[in-house]
């Protein structure tokens, strides 16, 4: 028996109001309730904790899926995803942890993120947020956030601050804020050209928690080992289903085409173009999925960063270099801002890719650990 | 043979370059044998969506599908095609 979330109905609802989330640039509330209806919230948790048992290939499946329908639906899946393999992977034996992860499931609780920060310039690995004790056992927490994605519409957040007053900027850990435990003030807003629905607004957070609320590891490890190799994997599952999405359109577009005006109209070597892109893409994000296993695995503390950072800039650039052939291949009905051919959504969407972490900044990192370790190249395993 | 073959047949001698007639093709005998290849069946799809004004579900979209003009029949009239 499948006792795997079905993803199938929060599809249909990621595509039926993805136009509306685009255009009024909304929470994508609809698949978010479908996703919770189909207890997909949940997909990763192990079964005896009350989740789906699902492992990371099948998040990332559900990450295609609900942004072929839907980008922004697809993101917020993608992001609580990686929020819960942190929790799964660094939460230790901490009993707060486990009972949190047992209310995600039960509750279907959505997770947010909160590693921005004002003046610390983008990087994560940052903090000048540090808890306060406020007595027995508890702490405060306030955080000028520069982008909370679907903060206004999270239900606990997972949050970065320096290990103390005393700590270095770069000595982190990651707060688990549940419902109740946080409040936020919006302090600005999130009119972007794609990704709408993501609601990425910036906030002022202030929260209070008990001390066992921290991980036990440090957030170094984490951002290595789970945040990031996760991040990037679960993001090219979101930009290959909008990248899909694309070709599926424009496939159809040129079929139709093709049956009143022969093959001859058909920009056969687009759409191969278009193609090469996605199997090369998907290909990229298999190997990473084969290496890495599983979050909290011994191979999750293993895999070279080198080839997780090139996942990511690859596959970002590919998938926007896929739509631009289908929009070549479509011609005006691609270029129209509406219709069954419009691939409007996709393009704006997916140029979020290699701008949300800068590619040029991941590239500067990939480029110097080249210099000191190569790529393991001719395995083909 | 019902209306779906002949139009089969039809659009088989007309756009789907087979190595031989297609009035000589048995029902169940295998089109990639006689010279079909995997580009002429993009041909031989859009004709035969165009000729019976139906359009072949991607799950439809197979190798299996196009094999023989009893296959094809069979999917034809599932998605629509008059008989």
């Amino acid at each position: 028996m499948n006792l795997e979330p079905d993803i199938s109905g929060a599809a249909r609802a990621a595509a039926d109001h993805a136009d509306a989330v685009d255009r009024e640039g909304r929470f994508p509330a609809e698949a978010v309730a479908a996703l919770r209806e189909s207890l997909s919230l949940g997909l990763m948790i192990p079964r005896e904790l009350g989740g789906g048992g699902g492992s990371l290939a099948d998040a990332t499946r559900d990450c295609f899926a609900i942004g072929r329908g839907c980008a922004s639906a697809g993101m917020v899946l993608a992001m609580h995803h990686i929020q819960v393999a942190c929790l799964m992977a660094h939460g230790g034996d901490t009993p707060w942890q486990r009972d949190f992860l047992v209310r995600v499931a039960k509750e279907q609780l959505l997770l947010g993120s909160v590693t921005s920060e004002e003046a610390i310039g983008g990087n994560i690995r940052r903090s000048f947020c540090a808890p306060e004790p406020s007595g027995k056992g508890r702490v405060k927490l306030v955080k000028r956030a520069t982008n909370i994605s679907y903060g206004a519409h999270a239900d606990a957040l997972l949050l970065t601050a320096r290990r103390d007053g005393e700590a270095a900027e770069a000595d982190q850990l990651l707060w688990v804020l549940g419902p109740g435990d946080f409040a936020l003030e919006r302090t600005g807003g999130w009119d972007t050209m794609g990704m709408r629905g993501t609601r990425s607004e910036a906030f002022l957070v202030t929260a209070e928690a008990r001390t066992d609320q921290a991980l036990p590891t440090g957030f170094g490890s984490i951002a290595s080992e789970t945040m990031t190799p996760v991040t990037h994997i679960v993001w090219a599952g979101v930009w290959l289903g909008i990248a899909a999405d694309a070709l599926d359109r424009t496939r159809s577009a040129s079929r139709a085409k093709a049956r009143q005006r022969g093959m001859a109209s058909v920009a056969t070597g687009r759409l191969s173009q278009a193609a090469e892109r996605l199997i090369g893409a998907e290909a990229m994000v298999a190997s990473a999925l084969r290496k890495y296993g599983e979050p909290g695995g011994q191979a999750s503390r293993e895999i070279s960063a080198v080839e997780i950072n090139a996942l990511k800039t690859a596959v970002s650039e590919a998938t926007l270099e896929a739509v631009g052939h289908c929009m070549i291949a479509s011609g005006l009905a691609g270029y129209r801002t509406t219709g069954p051919a419009s691939l409007s959504r996709h393009l704006r969407d997916l140029w979020s890719g290699p701008l949300m972490i800068q590619n040029d900044k991941v590239r500067e990192g990939t480029g110097a650990m080249l210099v000191a370790s190569p790529p393991k190249l001719g395995v083909f395993l | 043979m019902t209306e779906v073959e002949t139009g089969i047949r039809e659009v088989l001698q007309a756009s789907a370059r087979l190595s031989v007639p297609a009035s000589s093709i048995g029902l169940d005998d295998d089109l990639f044998d006689r010279g079909l290849t995997s580009l002429s069946t993009v041909d031989l799809m859009l004709s035969l969506e165009s000729k019976f004004n139906v359009e072949f579900p991607d799950e439809a979209l197979k190798r299996q599908t196009f094999r023989s003009i009893s296959s094809l029949r069979d999917v034809l009239v599932q998605i629509g095609a008059a008989a």
